[in-house]
């Protein structure tokens, strides 16, 4: 720009004054940095650190199914429908049901 | 190592205060060529925005052909851009000048600060773009040709032109 270029002096002096108290806003500033790329440290810190959202109901009908399984034994509602008969020195087992096995 | 490499390095690392402090440097720079540019303060900042999550998505790539700034600013010029076309702000040069193109080396004329003012803001962002990087960020026509990817014929012209319309308009007393 030529000094004495006064009419560009008046246009840098106006685009001055308008813009000069003219900065960039906290939450401008924040939403920039919220976008930044993550080391990877801190790309392994944050997924440490997550938050895992767990259903309440859900939760506990699993827990209570997981704790059914492995406390309640086996064979608790199976109907006992075998007969022993003592003869002498033999045993004769009747059972009401009978199995068929598959080939 | 100088700090504008520095800077870039840790950049690339990805180090917080590296991203604290390109913000710092050139945030409100930005924010000021690109409200001149679009007048609208809201928009400004949202191209301000914009500008810096593209250059962390992007810092990788970036090869250090030119200055670190000199990058962010074409990306902030590019943005501007995109938002002037949708505003249709940006006509054709034949379209828009009119004017008596020897009238500035032929018109002394008292400047009228308020109305140059509002001729300046008034313009077509198409001149006013280069007014600014010209005049406000003090850039040569190499420069600018170099940021806006234009010839530098093409810039003196819009530069040019773009005087010579508020001179004109200062003449008659306002649009």
């Amino acid at each position: 720009m030529n000094k004495r270029d006064n009419f560009g002096m008046e246009i840098k002096s106006i685009m001055e004054e308008e813009t000069f108290d003219l900065t960039l806003s906290q939450k401008a500033f924040d939403n920039i940095i919220k976008h930044r790329k993550k080391s990877l440290r801190e790309k392994i810190q944050e997924f440490l650190n997550r938050e895992i959202e767990i259903p309440v109901a859900p939760a506990i009908i699993g827990f209570a199914a997981l704790l059914a399984v492995a406390l309640i034994p086996g064979d608790l509602f199976k109907s006992q429908n075998v007969k022993i008969i003592d003869m002498g020195g033999s045993h004769v087992i009747i059972r009401e049901g009978y199995e068929v096995s598959k080939k | 190592m100088t700090a504008e490499k520095l800077l870039i390095k840790n950049l690339k690392r990805g180090r917080e205060e590296a991203y604290r402090q390109l913000i710092e440097e050139y945030g409100n720079k930005l924010l000021r060529t690109c409200y001149l540019i679009l007048n609208d303060r809201e928009e400004a900042e949202d191209v301000v925005q914009e500008t810096f999550i593209k250059v962390f998505n992007k810092i990788d790539t970036f090869k250090e052909k030119s200055g670190l700034y000199t990058w962010i600013h074409a990306i902030a010029l590019n943005l501007s851009r995109d938002r002037m076309r949708i505003k249709q702000d940006m006509l054709e040069l034949k379209d828009e000048w009119i004017g008596n193109d020897d009238v500035e080396s032929h018109v002394e004329i008292n400047i009228d600060r308020e109305q140059l003012r509002k001729e300046i803001f008034g313009m077509n962002s198409l001149y006013r773009e280069v007014l600014v990087l010209f005049y406000f960020e003090e850039l040569s026509i190499k420069e600018i040709s170099n940021l806006l990817n234009e010839k530098e014929g093409t810039i003196k012209s819009k530069l040019s032109r773009g005087r010579n319309m508020l001179k004109e308009s200062l003449l008659k007393g306002g649009r």
